[in-house]
């Protein structure tokens, strides 16, 4: 008579369809919570920052390096607090690599936010060719994990990108004020173009999703 | 406990790890696209309509061929009935490795 009971083969292949259950769930659930439009704000706003302080080097402002600095992350802030109130969290809510994504870009905009309101405040002396240090390499090690948490290898791009920005600013011996324009540049093409498709790609998922 | 498991509650539509995973992906995603899908389980397009052919077929998922920007867009939705079996089959695995409470 044949033995129609749970054998110790059924439970290992149920095992192994419970996990593949759980990993498809979880792309499932993953696919659209990745929304990029902090990115391309903070892109936007850093590229800004930058171009302000580039018009500010030539005279065309008559703004302290801080303040510029100061108007444009003081915005950023108070948009990423509005953005992310009005996020849609119906997706992806209490997912691990959602926390792990919003951990590592928050610790990226409070490391700079302190080492800016520390140089500010006189508390540490850092050139801003430290400051771009960095920031490359925090952004490039954000976007690295991003891409790898996400399996969105495009996103490699940017973090190579932003790594190579770090490599490049440790040999520049010498920048005249044209550093702010490369620098805007960088932001445009580093953070504001791939927080854009992101945004792209989540509008393409919602859409679906409506 | 695993013994408390009976074979003839598993669903056959849903138990073949293809469509399985199908379902799975849809439980989360609600829709999604054809090439999204195909490119979540690395399948072949044949494949891939086959298993969907069944799934809908039995009423687990809807399949809906539209344009979107002037490109063909095949959209699949878990329907309610696909939901309420997907629930259904998942208790019945739960019980055969016995982290069922409620078998």
């Amino acid at each position: 008579m044949t033995d129609l009971s749970s054998s110790d083969a059924d439970i290992k292949n149920a095992t192994a369809d419970l996990a593949l259950i759980r990993e498809m769930m979880q792309e499932g659930r993953n696919r659209i919570a990745i929304d990029g439009s902090v990115l391309a704000l903070w892109g936007a706003l850093v590229a800004l920052a930058f171009l302000g302080n580039w018009l500010r080097a030539l005279g065309f402002i008559p703004l302290s390096q801080n303040t510029i600095w100061l108007v444009f992350m003081g915005s950023g802030w108070a948009l990423t607090f509005i953005i992310g109130h009005k996020m849609d969290r119906s997706v992806g809510r209490g997912s691990p690599l959602v926390r792990g994504y919003a951990a590592a870009w928050t610790g990226v905009g409070l490391s700079m936010a302190s080492a800016f309101i520390a140089v500010v405040t006189g508390a540490i002396n850092l050139s801003g060719a430290t400051m771009g240090l960095l920031s490359s390499a925090l952004i490039g090690s954000a976007f690295f994990l991003t891409a790898r948490l996400f399996r969105l290898n495009w996103l490699l791009v940017p973090a190579v990108g932003w790594w190579a920005v770090f490599i490049w600013l440790s040999h520049l011996d010498y920048a005249d004020e044209s550093i702010f324009l490369i620098f805007a540049g960088f932001s445009a093409v580093l953070l504001l173009a791939p927080g854009i498709k992101l945004m792209l790609d989540a509008r393409k998922f919602k859409a679906l999703r409506d | 406990m695993a013994g408390d498991f009976d074979y003839r509650n598993i669903d056959d539509v849903i138990h073949s790890r293809v469509r399985l995973a199908i379902m799975a992906y849809l439980m989360t995603a609600k829709t999604a696209d054809f090439v999204e899908v195909k490119k979540q389980l690395k399948v072949s397009d044949g494949n891939l309509s086959t298993h969907l052919k069944k799934l809908e077929d039995t009423g687990y998922i809807s399949v809906e061929k539209r344009f979107r920007e002037r490109r063909p867009q095949t959209l699949l939705t878990l329907t309610s009935v696909g939901e309420k079996s997907f629930k259904a089959y998942l208790d019945e695995l739960s019980a055969m490795v016995g982290l069922s409470d409620n078998k």
